[in-house]
């Protein structure tokens, strides 16, 4: 909600909004919702320069039309998805996770979330030759883990964990915080690091949104929508790929779903929930329930990556 | 005061606009929609209403025919409003190519007697797609104001572009939220209104718009389940719908089509139920789009 005043110029004068102010005119929205011939009768103030106001107001604020050919022409130049390093969920993704979408990886305790997360990390690092960001909320990264990942293929360790930046936050605030120097990376284009980076990791989404969904349900739900819109915009508007992982809760009849309800459901992209099975150790089953590339629900079995023991 | 204006403007104004009629007979009948219809898509998350506007979207951009294949498009343009972030232009153009590339091999399949009308080669279908994704206008908005800021500035577009014909807006909810925390959600959704209902009137166009279903309706509404009676079946019942977004906005929409999605052994079934013209439809999407059954 922009007030008028921010837009004085040799256009929009004093003068002008003083006569505005008095007809309890403040702010653009409503100045755009008024009939400007009626305003222009009211005060007499020339219809003219109202029009030439409301243009300028008008192309400072709304945002741009572009046509669908020219996007496609963005998107075509450069890779389109990152492998997540296990074959199955691959084909599972139709090829890996989507540069330009929020990826959703939903599980219970211990099925192999953050593994996946890593896998993906390292995949990029080391095969793609990108940059990754790793915000971790629960302490789960492991640099240690990456390495094994990385065996003994005579790779440089130092180059792969270079091409990652871990930050740790304890709440959402300190998440935005991130986003918007990630933002103001990509916007500079001189800083390396962050004009490479192909993918964004948030481990896990849930336990910084869990604390602010208590008590009063609006303004915790409102945080919650805007950090799901900084990482679509992240996602779209910058051509990275987010990958989030979140918690399950059971429902009525016994499946598992996301966590976080009903208004966060609607958020990724691309979904899948994981599970683990008591009599088949280390085998997991990845079930696909969203995605606007194949049909739903599709599951695969798979195991998650060894590294050297 | 009544406004004036010449012939000249009122042509520019009305004519030349693509009608829709037959855009989806499924939905709309034969009939329909026509210019000033305002209908909203509501339903909970993964029920395929993106897909389903991609389907319209793909309808009205597609020119009824191209070379000697009849494509059964409008050739109009369309203005994409994406407040969701969900709109990818690279399925669109997996389902124009898909569908271009259906009817091209079904015509020469059956017209083998017509050697001599060459076969688009797969350059030529690439590059029709390309020119038909440039009907597509795409905006895309992060807040309410925004948005309201966007479309005062579309008047300008659909004045100067008489090709236009249909908008689509999804989601209308999703600001839903953080207007709310803002105390500012009626007075936003009475700004959005009041300019949508204007284009739409002043400039005789289609409006469809997406509403998730963030609000559950509340089960225990005693007197709601009374009024149903029994006799509501099921079709009341899974078809649920909750207005959360204020009288406003309620009156403001003439259709409200209630999509869902039921999961039976590993398939989804989709659907789509509409009580003012007492329909329900079943469709299925795959990698054409969505396609009815």
């Amino acid at each position: 909600m922009a007030l008028l005043k921010v837009f004085i110029s040799s256009l929009i004068t004093e003068k002008a909004l003083q006569v505005f102010e008095e007809k309890g005119i403040r702010t653009v929205t409503d100045f755009l919702g008024r009939d400007l011939e009626e305003v222009a009768q009211e005060n007499a103030l020339p219809f003219k320069d109202l029009v030439a106001m409301k243009r300028h107001i008008l192309v400072k604020l709304s945002s741009s039309i572009r046509n669908g050919r020219e996007l496609l022409q963005c998107v075509d130049s450069g890779i389109v998805y990152l492998s997540t390093g296990i074959k199955r969920l691959d084909d599972l993704l139709n090829g890996g996770i989507y540069i330009g979408e929020v990826t959703e990886i939903c599980g219970g305790i211990a099925v192999g979330k953050t593994q996946i997360c890593l896998s993906c990390l390292y995949y990029t690092t080391a095969v793609k030759q990108a940059n990754v960001i790793y915000i971790d909320t629960s302490c789960s990264f492991s640099s240690t883990r990456v390495l094994e990942l990385a065996g003994k293929k005579n790779q440089n360790e130092e180059e792969i964990l270079s091409r990652v930046k871990h930050c740790a936050c304890s709440d959402i605030f300190e998440i935005f915080q991130v986003i918007e120097e990630i933002r103001s990376g990509l916007d500079k284009k001189s800083d390396v690091f962050y004009s490479n980076i192909k993918l964004v990791i948030v481990d896990c989404i849930a336990s910084v949104i869990y604390p602010i969904l208590g008590g009063n349900q609006i303004d915790g739900h409102s945080l919650m929508v805007q950090i799901s819109q900084k990482l679509k915009i992240l996602a779209v508007d910058y051509s990275v790929a987010v990958l989030v992982t979140n918690n399950v809760v059971s429902s009525d009849d016994g499946k598992w779903l996301p966590s976080l309800g009903r208004t966060w459901s609607h958020v990724p992209h691309t979904r899948i929930i994981l599970s683990s099975d008591n009599h088949q150790p280390g085998q997991r089953k990845a079930t696909l329930v969203k995605s606007s590339r194949s049909s739903v629900p599709n599951n695969i079995k798979f195991y998650l990556p060894q590294g050297i023991t | 005061m009544s406004k004036s204006e010449t012939g000249a403007q009122l042509l520019a104004r009305l004519g030349g606009r693509p009608t829709l009629q037959g855009l989806e007979e499924n939905l709309f009948n034969k009939d329909g929609p026509n210019g000033g219809d305002v209908f909203e898509f509501y339903g909970e998350e993964g029920v395929g209403k993106t897909e389903l506007f991609l389907h319209f979207v793909t309808k009205v951009i597609l020119p009824k025919n191209w070379n000697h294949f009849e494509i059964g498009g409008f050739g109009g343009k369309i203005i994409y409003i994406d407040t969701d972030y969900k709109f990818s232009i690279l399925r669109l153009a997996k389902i124009l190519n898909n569908r271009i590339r259906d009817i091209v091999n079904g015509v020469t399949m059956a017209t083998d007697k017509q050697q001599d009308l060459k076969k688009p080669t797969e350059k030529d279908i690439d590059s029709f797609v390309k020119n038909c994704l440039q009907n597509v206008k795409l905006v895309r908005c992060l807040s309410s104001h925004q948005l309201i800021c966007t479309l005062h500035s579309l008047e300008n577009q659909v004045c100067e572009c008489p090709g236009i014909g249909l908008i689509l807006l999804d989601s209308i909810s999703t600001f839903y939220w953080t207007d709310k925390a803002s105390n500012m959600l009626d007075y936003n959704i009475n700004q959005i209104k009041s300019i949508l209902s204007k284009l739409v009137t002043d400039y005789n166009l289609v409006l469809f718009i997406t509403k998730a279903a963030l609000v559950k309706k509340k089960t225990k509404d005693l007197s709601n389940s009374f009024a149903m009676g029994d006799k509501s079946g099921k079709s009341d019942e899974m078809y649920q719908y909750a207005e959360f977004l204020g009288n406003t906005w309620h009156s403001f929409i003439q259709k409200r089509f209630i999509m869902i999605k039921e999961v039976s052994q590993n398939q989804s079934k989709f659907s789509l139920h509409c009580k003012q013209s007492k329909l329900t439809k079943k469709f299925t999407i795959s990698d054409n789009g969505v396609q009815f059954l």
